[in-house]
């Protein structure tokens, strides 16, 4: 263009510096609720002798194998798998133009549970124990999850309204829960038994060998996800839009669902279904950064989400007087008072 | 700049136009004037590439539509729709930066000249001085107007408009009106916009592209075919615009009555 113009050469705008003080401020909170998960638990332990068996100094031999094998590990799963639903539940949201989209509510963790629930209940036995049985429950886990995301891909298209997607991905949620309960029925008292630990859901009881792959796999999904910000933000004005811009949108579409399937499925398969956390915290991150840019918007909802299941996580175990609460009791309840007041303030879908 | 060979369009069953031609050259502003129903969205949906006609072709610069990436075909068209934009907290700016997302790399990093084009549209749409605002708190008008802006800012030769003006008091109408005018003759950008409002079409275009309803496409400039109803032809465009409704076009007040 030559029209004759005032510049304003203006840099940055400021809701950028908001988005980056929001995220520092996410980071710092995570670590005091990472301090507080290694200094309270189920026994007590002195914060002095948090801190030698951390370094390896002067403990006894309980807590250093309390602080290092059971709450560390919990720390850095809890902050992974909030993480990882979070970015999923966004990824979702701005997929299907939804802000009430996140992978429990859209039947995609019940997709990974029932994958997971085939293989635990039906080929447990035949897979053994060990690296294969881990890498079957996660393979349930992504198949289950796909299945659903495609079911979901097709009702978006045949579906029109935000409500009726949801109504959709409910049922499909519904439907793979009584599979799950068939399977159960159908299925040995030793199955069941762990089938149904694992289904609870928990933060908790993952072994280092496990964290050691669970937390890298995360990172590298949520890493990925940080390549599609800039057809993410175009998906923001809408299909047509977005495709006047240049955006491939069926292949960007189906990126994005398979990129939130996986990591909704990784989660999944270590940590079991985790309730709203992916719904949720994707409006808290767009609340606090005031921004829907996912420039910003994306690294603050893996902070955020990582740090609500540290909050999670914490409650779970203050809370419970010397026993540990299932999170999935409490992310409902932390969660859902914001949901209500998203869909109050919006009057609409 | 842009052209349309032979195109039949509509739904099967259901023809809006057959075998229609017409041609949008640089530096002129047409409008695409016809009753409800006629087809005009349809129309420059087909010409932004949206939707495949039944059967012909769109060229840009010469090449097919078809052929062409959804990037490559960006830098050539940029189109404001009647989508309504929820982006409920992106600021006006930021919706108007993404109009460079096909000049842009991965990530949409935005060089000096990108910025400058983006200042450059906000300005001109004046839209400047409520950039830094959400845009879901703007006023139908408002928001329009940065769609404008946005579209301006992917910076192409050709810009396809529909009903930009719906939302817009008489003001705001006439002040688009005259932009786009100057966009077009300043820039040398082909722009084709769809109206309701004949009077400031006869007015300000180049050229009207007229959909009487009748399967026909009917492209010719506002003296031409004021001219022509004048002269009382038998079927001229204006008088075939409305023909079966209560209305007769008015050549004193270039509007229907």
């Amino acid at each position: 263009m030559d029209l004759t113009l005032r510049n304003a050469g203006r840099e940055n705008n400021p809701g950028s510096a908001r988005g980056r003080i929001a995220i520092v401020a996410g980071i710092v909170v995570s670590l005091i609720l990472a301090v507080a998960l290694l200094l309270c638990g189920t026994v007590d332990i002195a914060p002095a002798e948090v801190w030698n068996a951390l370094m390896g100094g002067d403990a006894s031999a309980v807590a250093r194998m309390i602080v290092n094998e059971v709450r560390l590990p919990m720390i850095v799963t809890a902050f992974c798998a909030g993480m990882g639903l979070a970015v999923a539940g966004l990824l979702l949201q701005t997929t299907f133009n939804n802000p009430l989209a996140g992978p429990s509510i859209l039947g995609v963790s019940t997709g990974a549970s029932l994958g997971v629930a085939v293989v635990m209940l039906g080929l447990g036995g035949w897979l053994g124990g060990g690296v294969g049985y881990y890498a079957g429950i996660l393979g349930g886990a992504v198949a289950g999850a796909g299945a659903v995301m495609l079911l979901l891909l097709a009702f978006s298209m045949l579906l029109r309204g935000n409500a009726m997607l949801l109504i959709a991905g409910i049922l499909i949620g519904y439907m793979a829960s009584s599979a799950i309960s068939l399977l159960n029925f159908f299925s040995t008292q030793q199955g069941v038994h762990s089938y149904v630990i694992w289904g609870m859901g928990s933060f908790a009881g993952l072994t280092w060998e496990r964290v050691t792959v669970f937390a890298p796999l995360s990172l590298v999904a949520v890493v990925l996800s940080m390549l599609f910000v800039k057809p993410l933000n175009a998906m923001l004005l809408g299909r047509r839009y977005a495709e006047s811009m240049g955006v491939d949108i069926r292949r960007t579409r189906n990126g994005l669902l398979l990129l939130s399937g996986v990591l909704t499925a990784i989660v999944t398969a270590f940590c079991g279904p985790i309730g709203f956390l992916g719904l949720v915290m994707p409006h808290v991150a767009r609340m606090i950064t005031g921004t829907s840019s996912h420039g910003r918007l994306l690294p603050a909802t893996a902070i955020f989400g990582g740090g609500g299941a540290l909050l999670c996580a914490w409650l779970s175990v203050v809370c419970g007087g010397g026993q540990l609460i299932p999170v999935n009791a409490i992310t409902p309840l932390i969660s859902i008072p914001v949901i209500i007041y998203i869909i109050v303030r919006r009057k609409k879908l | 700049m842009l052209e349309l060979i032979n195109i039949t369009a509509g739904y099967h069953g259901r023809h809006l136009l057959e075998g229609a031609n017409a041609t949008l050259t640089k530096g002129e502003l047409a409008t695409l004037v016809g009753a409800n129903g006629a087809g005009k969205s349809t129309l420059l949906r087909i010409m932004s590439g949206d939707l495949a006609p039944l059967e012909g072709e769109v060229t840009v610069a010469g090449r097919p539509l078809g052929g062409m990436s959804r990037r490559e075909l960006a830098r050539l068209v940029s189109v404001v729709n009647t989508d309504r934009v929820e982006a409920d907290a992106l600021t006006v700016r930021e919706v108007v930066e993404m109009g460079r997302y096909p000049h842009t790399g991965f990530f949409g990093r935005l060089g000096a000249d990108d910025r400058r084009i983006v200042d450059e549209a906000l300005a001109v749409t004046g839209t400047e001085r409520f950039s830094t605002r959400n845009v879901s708190t703007l006023s139908d008008g408002e928001r329009q107007k940065v769609m404008v802006a946005r579209a301006l800012a992917q910076d192409t030769p050709v810009v396809l408009l529909d009903e930009p003006t719906a939302f817009l008091d008489v003001a705001g109408r006439v002040e688009l009106l005259n932009l786009l005018r100057r966009l077009a003759a300043e820039c040398d950008k082909a722009v084709l916009l769809s109206s309701h409002h004949i009077s400031s079409a006869l007015e300000l275009s180049d050229k009207l592209w007229l959909m009487p309803g009748d399967r026909t496409l009917v492209v010719d400039t506002p003296a031409n075919l004021i001219a022509a109803q004048k002269a009382a032809e038998p079927a001229n465009a204006l008088d075939r615009l409305f023909a079966g409704r209560n209305v007769t076009f008015d050549p004193m007040r270039l509007d229907y009555r």
